[in-house]
């Protein structure tokens, strides 16, 4: 808003102070006033202006008060924003990122490898049997299996490595600036990890393994990060059909 | 003389000024640009009723943000009644806040500090 704009608003905000000052600014200029006169008007001017200065005070507190409370209602809502945000990008489950949380970061790290010429991997990890574990013993205890396998693996990554659920019991790693040879050592540490681990729930003591597809970003074939996914799903595939609780990387296959 | 309803606007007052009963209701937000303005027919239908019908009046709050200028309005709003209360009129106004909202119980304190007419705090 203008400056002129906002003085006429506040010159009607302030209508009966103006009024005053016209009033008693003509004391001033009327020589012939009494000092009976003078006095009648300084009187009234004083409590003109103890009124004045009582509703500048009243004001000016309420004033902070509403101030106050508008940055506690702007904290709030930014401490919403954050908690927004973080269930939008993670999987209510696991805790861990979410599939287009993932899939985002696999796209992004692609663009940056086709600018920077530099190389990243992705691990595609896959429960074994994970449909035998809910038929055996019941959702509930897929979905503590689900925690517990999520938890392990995420204590054995890089805080610069990105993980999500990408299904079911299907889950994405991207690793920046790893090699597929350097990711299969994390995959073989992950698999190692889950199938060392015995998971007790209500009672059951269940066994699980996991199977891996790896793929770099180092091959000229790739078009979109979608010819990644493919190619780690195909690796995935191929540890399944060797036995499973396996890692394969995509280039070794034959 | 007619009664008086703003419904309320995302930056303005809800009002309603009923000549039958006396009651004049505010509640809401209030932070429009020019609050002279907005406030401006709530003055004008006042000075109506003190003219036509002059007798009891209740104001009921219901306040949840006001800026400054609205602020001064209200004041100004309050004068009058507290003015109108002089006269020998009954005039008493009531500040409701909700119960955890300190805020809003101080802003009503502010009002009702120095204030000659009934002005009472209620929680909700």
């Amino acid at each position: 808003m203008k400056e002129d704009e906002i003085e006429k608003i506040m010159k009607k905000v302030f209508k009966k102070e103006y009024a005053y000052l016209e009033t008693y600014k003509t004391v001033i200029e009327e020589k012939n006033l009494s000092p009976t006169e003078l006095l009648d008007k300084y009187t009234q001017l004083l409590e003109a202006y103890r009124m004045l200065l009582q509703d500048a005070v009243k004001i000016t507190k309420i004033g902070d008060i509403n101030q106050k409370k508008l940055f506690e209602v702007n904290e709030d809502l930014e401490q919403q924003k954050q908690i927004l945000y973080q269930t939008s990008i993670t999987d209510a489950l696991t805790n861990v990122f979410n599939r287009a949380y993932i899939m985002g970061v696999l796209e992004a790290e692609f663009a940056k490898s086709k600018r920077y010429q530099s190389t990243f991997s992705c691990i595609l990890i896959d429960i074994d049997d994970f449909k035998a574990v809910n038929d055996n013993y019941g959702h509930l205890v897929g979905d503590a299996v689900l925690v517990k396998t999520t938890s392990i693996i995420k204590k054995q990554l890089r805080v610069v490595d990105s993980f999500g659920r990408y299904g079911g019991e299907e889950f994405l790693i991207v690793l920046p600036a790893t090699k597929a040879q350097e990711a299969l050592l994390v995959a073989e540490k992950l698999r190692e990890k889950i199938a060392e681990m015995e998971f007790i729930e209500k009672g059951h003591k269940i066994s699980i393994s996991i199977s891996q597809g790896i793929s770099d970003s180092l091959t000229d074939d790739l078009q979109s990060q979608d010819d990644l996914l493919y190619k780690v799903d195909t690796a995935l595939y191929q540890a399944k059909k060797n036995g499973k609780n396996c890692s394969v990387i995509y280039k070794n296959i034959e | 003389m007619n009664n008086l309803t703003l419904s309320p606007a995302k930056d303005t007052l809800s009002v309603i000024c009923n000549h039958q009963t006396g009651v004049i209701e505010l509640e809401g937000v209030s932070y429009p640009q020019d609050a002279a303005d907005f406030f401006n027919p709530i003055y004008e239908w006042l000075e109506n009723y003190i003219d036509q019908v002059g007798a009891a009046i209740t104001l009921n709050l219901r306040i949840n943000y006001l800026n400054t200028s609205s602020t001064k309005c209200l004041f100004d709003f309050i004068d009058r009644l507290e003015e109108y209360y002089k006269t020998g009129q009954e005039v008493k106004i009531n500040w409701y806040y909700e119960q955890d909202d300190e805020d809003i119980k101080e802003t009503g304190l502010e009002f009702q500090e120095d204030m000659e007419l009934p002005f009472e705090l209620l929680s909700y």
